[in-house]
């Protein structure tokens, strides 16, 4: 659990306890008024305690938030010092008290030191200079002087008799009035000169929250010295006490709206359950209070304890085994070591038994089995899918085990998290065996061609050049013998042809000429104007592509038509060439028998998938709609050479 | 006896270009002024001799490929009087759409093994000098074939007799010469012709040297 989580939750447990003890107060106010207090301040400790509520459940939503963490903080202050100060002023008009007093001026104090040095925070929590720090510890110090001063000159707290006033005799002549105008100077002229530094984000925030708090500021200072009539000053106090910290998190969450769902997710709770808790506590005995205040504290930061003792406790027991981190940082280290991904199957099968003390781990691909560990139980296994892009790749198989506990929500999410690592691992494996027994299969292909193009030399050119050789030398014996040769040599030029023929047509089987000199359309017009089938080209303006390219697409309408003549029964054939961009497509479609969808099969079709493949294009063969099929491919191409030959 | 015809060959295969010249030699109607190895030499030859016309291998150094088109395009723009013929080892139409992408003009392209036909290398030769075309039959073929071949062309409506007369002028013969090889009458051949281009939907080419540009473009296009 990180720094930020506790953080967060602390955060959360406070503003859970501050509402508890505000509803409760805002209750005692409001209903069951500690005697001797003023009967106008009813309505003041009850706002004040509303304004905690606000408040709390501000801080939690902003807590989230980078850059409401401090400001959070100050407000969960602002809420201390007012529940403090409530809180005391009830217990001292029941008792009385010294301590209850000190302890009222303390929370005085931090409460007005909150809101006199607010504005300084804002937007982000960070202050705007080094010099700020003075301001607050300087404000602080004041706040701590001024509640005190005035606590004991006072004969009276609110209505409720002061037992320790003219204790200090010299706080007789402070000037109350005095330090609030020169704090108000320091802060005016301090911000405006800090707001012209600001950049245009923080100037839009600031220019919101600003004068929200100018505003605020004003109906506590008119609070303070009661200068306005009650009616308006209530009203204005609680439209402020609402509107304030709503302004507040909107304005400074408002960039980040996932964050703020969560955390008015977490403000919701928080006051759906401390509301009714309050409340009812108030009817309590004060001692009660106490009590209720502690066991709700202790049930709010039940769970985020449970979580860190549990983690300590994890740690203790089973030493290194079953921290997700531990196993990721595991595993993080390995495959640094092994870059193969056909070794990360057995890397992550050790890593389930050894880290995790698993007895059994495999991992399957289909059903080739691509590694194990550990010594199988017999015992019904966990089974983790390996996806890749959605795609059911392979399966990881756990045996649980049985001591320690059996299988926690902690396990089941490191086991995925792995069968997740494996997923990809698996898929590029599988991919370079796919591809290297593709590369076998072009090696055995070019191996056959050459065998065959040996064969044809030997057995047929040159056996015909044999023949020649023979006829050539009978012309000489008949020519010897003074017979007529005219005809026998007219045949002898003829068998000449045959054989420049033959050898003809195999260099072009070996590699067609027109293809390297007159480029891939070309090559396709000359072949499909010797095919015994109407063929029509669409080929608007094909320019020319790499070689590899080219002779890849060549064979591939070579094939795809000789498979037309061998199979479709077809009548007409469409051969469609694009090279837009950086990719050429090709279409060979027919009007023949069709095929299956999805069909694969064959040997031909085995060495045009090859054949793509090595080009890293695909290739798709389907029905036509209509009747016959449709062979289409794409090849990716990195520049075209030139435009046109 | 008419006066001989002056060429230049090109051929990069030292056995074909010497058995090439003593065959154009022995016809009596050829003089060969000069024997050369590559296209370079070949112009250089060209520039110096000023020949009637030149026999050129297609495939020379140093690329192997189509330097015997280059050169004959180029020979074709600087001396529009000499005729250029191509041997080519290609039996593949693309080559002819190649070397004809300018105009058919004073171009022929026949296949290596028609050296063993002399009498169709000297015609191919003479056709050139006079400004003519000269396509090999085996291209033809090809041509009329994939056409013939294809639902709906106006090639099936044509009579054997047009067929053939429309494969000569393909090949580049003059009516004259069609006439010969049919044994026909001139006049005939001129009514086959006439009658075919009608078919075809083309205008008929009464400028003879024309007439090959328009019957392979009517071919080419399936």
């Amino acid at each position: 659990m990180s720094a930020r989580t506790r953080e967060i939750d602390l955060a959360t447990g406070l503003a859970a306890v501050l509402v508890l003890g505000a509803v409760a107060l805002a209750v005692i106010y409001g209903w069951r008024t500690p005697p001797g207090v003023v009967p106008t301040f009813r309505w003041e400790g009850v706002q004040l305690a509303i304004e905690t509520v606000c408040f709390s459940m501000a801080a939690v939503a902003l807590v989230t938030r980078r850059a409401g963490r401090v400001i959070a903080w100050v407000l969960l202050l602002r809420g201390v010092g007012v529940l403090v100060f409530l809180a005391m002023l009830a217990l001292m008009a029941w008792h009385g008290g010294t301590v209850e007093l000190g302890l009222l001026a303390l929370g005085l104090s931090a409460s007005n030191w909150v809101s006199i040095t607010l504005a300084v925070w804002l937007p982000d929590g960070r202050l705007p200079g080094r010099g700020w720090r003075w301001y607050v510890g300087g404000v602080a110090a004041f706040a701590l002087v001024d509640v005190f001063l005035s606590s004991s000159t006072a004969s009276t707290v609110y209505g409720v008799p002061n037992p320790v006033v003219g204790w200090l005799p010299l706080a007789a002549g402070y000037p109350y009035v005095t330090p609030y105008v020169v704090i108000a100077f320091v802060l005016v002229s301090g911000l405006s000169v800090a707001f012209r530094r600001m950049n245009p984000v923080q100037r839009r925030q600031a220019g919101l929250l600003i004068p929200m708090y100018v505003l605020w500021e004003g109906e506590c200072v008119l609070w303070t010295f009661n200068v306005l009539p009650a009616g308006p000053r209530f009203a204005l106090a609680y439209v402020m006490t609402v509107l304030w910290p709503v302004v507040l998190v909107t304005v400074i969450a408002r960039d980040r709206v996932s964050r703020l769902d969560l955390a008015a997710r977490r403000a919701t709770v928080v006051a759906v359950l401390a509301v009714p808790i309050g409340a009812a506590v108030a009817f309590l005995p004060p001692e009660a209070t106490v009590v209720a205040v502690l066991a709700t504290l202790a049930g709010t930061l039940l769970v985020p304890l449970s979580r860190w003792v549990g983690a300590g406790v994890d740690r203790l027991i089973y030493g290194r085994r079953a921290t997700p981190y531990a196993a990721a940082r595991s595993l993080t280290g390995r495959l640094r070591d092994s870059l193969a991904p056909a070794e990360v199957p057995a890397v992550i099968c050790d890593l389930v038994v050894d880290t995790l003390r698993f007895p059994f781990a495999s991992m399957h691909a289909g059903d080739r089995l691509l590694a194990q560990a550990g010594t199988p139980a017999g015992v019904e296994p966990l089974v983790f899918e390996l996806r890749h892009q959605g795609r059911l790749v392979g399966r990881l198989l756990v045996e649980p085990r049985q001591e320690w506990g059996g299988v926690d929500d902690a396990d089941l999410g490191i086991l995925q998290s792995l069968a997740d690592q494996a997923a990809l691992a698996v898929q590029l494996s599988e991919r370079a065996a796919e591809l290297a027994a593709s590369r076998a299969r072009i090696v055995q292909a070019q191996d056959t061609a050459r065998r065959r193009i040996e064969r044809s030399l030997h057995d047929g050119i040159q056996q015909e050049l044999v023949a020649l050789v023979a006829r050539l030398r009978l012309v000489r014996n008949q020519a010897r013998r003074g017979m007529g040769i005219d005809t026998e040599l007219t045949g002898i030029q003829d068998d000449a042809y045959r054989i420049i023929d033959g050898l003809r047509e195999l260099a072009h089987g070996i590699h067609p000429p027109v293809l390297t000199d007159r480029g891939l359309l070309a090559a396709v017009e000359s072949t499909a104007r010797r095919l015994p089938i109407p063929i029509a080209i669409d080929a608007p303006e094909l320019g020319r592509f790499p070689t590899d390219i080219e002779e890849s697409a060549f064979f591939l309408v070579s094939e795809a038509l000789t498979n037309v003549l061998k199979h479709a029964d077809a009548r007409q054939v469409t051969i469609r060439l694009a090279g837009g961009g950086d990719r050429l497509e090709i279409e060979v479609g027919d009007d023949g028998v069709g095929c299956a969808d999805g069909y694969r099969g064959g040997s031909g079709l085995t060495e045009m998938r090859d054949r793509v493949d090595t080009v890293g294009g695909h290739l798709v063969i389907e029905p036509r709609p209509g009747g016959g099929t449709m062979v289409r491919a794409v090849l990716p191409h990195r520049r075209r050479e030139t435009t046109n030959a | 006896m008419r006066e001989p015809t002056s060429v230049v060959l090109a051929d990069d295969h030292y056995l074909v270009r010497e058995g090439t010249r003593r065959l154009l030699a022995d016809s009596g109607e050829i003089t060969v002024l000069d024997a050369v190895g590559n296209a370079v030499e070949l112009l250089h030859a060209v520039q110096r001799h000023q020949p009637d016309a030149v026999i050129a291998d297609i495939r020379m150094p140093p690329t192997h490929r189509t330097e015997g088109i280059v050169a004959a395009h180029r020979i074709r723009a600087a001396f529009p009087h000499i005729g250029v013929v191509i041997l080519s080892q290609h039996a593949d139409e693309q080559y002819v759409f190649d070397l004809f992408q300018h105009g058919t003009n004073g171009l022929a392209y026949l296949l290596k093994e028609r050296v063993g036909e002399l009498d169709e290398l000297v015609r191919a030769v003479r056709e050139v000098v006079a400004g003519r075309s000269v396509v090999d039959p085996s291209i033809v073929e090809v041509l009329l074939g994939a056409h013939r071949r294809a639902v709906g062309s106006p090639l099936r409506d044509l009579t054997a007799r047009e067929l053939e007369v429309l494969r000569h002028m393909a090949e580049g013969r003059t009516n004259k010469a069609i006439a010969e090889a049919l044994t026909l009458s001139e006049s005939t051949v001129e009514k086959h012709v006439n009658a075919t281009f009608a078919k075809l939907g083309l205008t008929a080419e009464t400028q003879l040297h024309r007439r090959v540009a328009a019957v392979l473009t009517y071919l080419r296009a399936q």
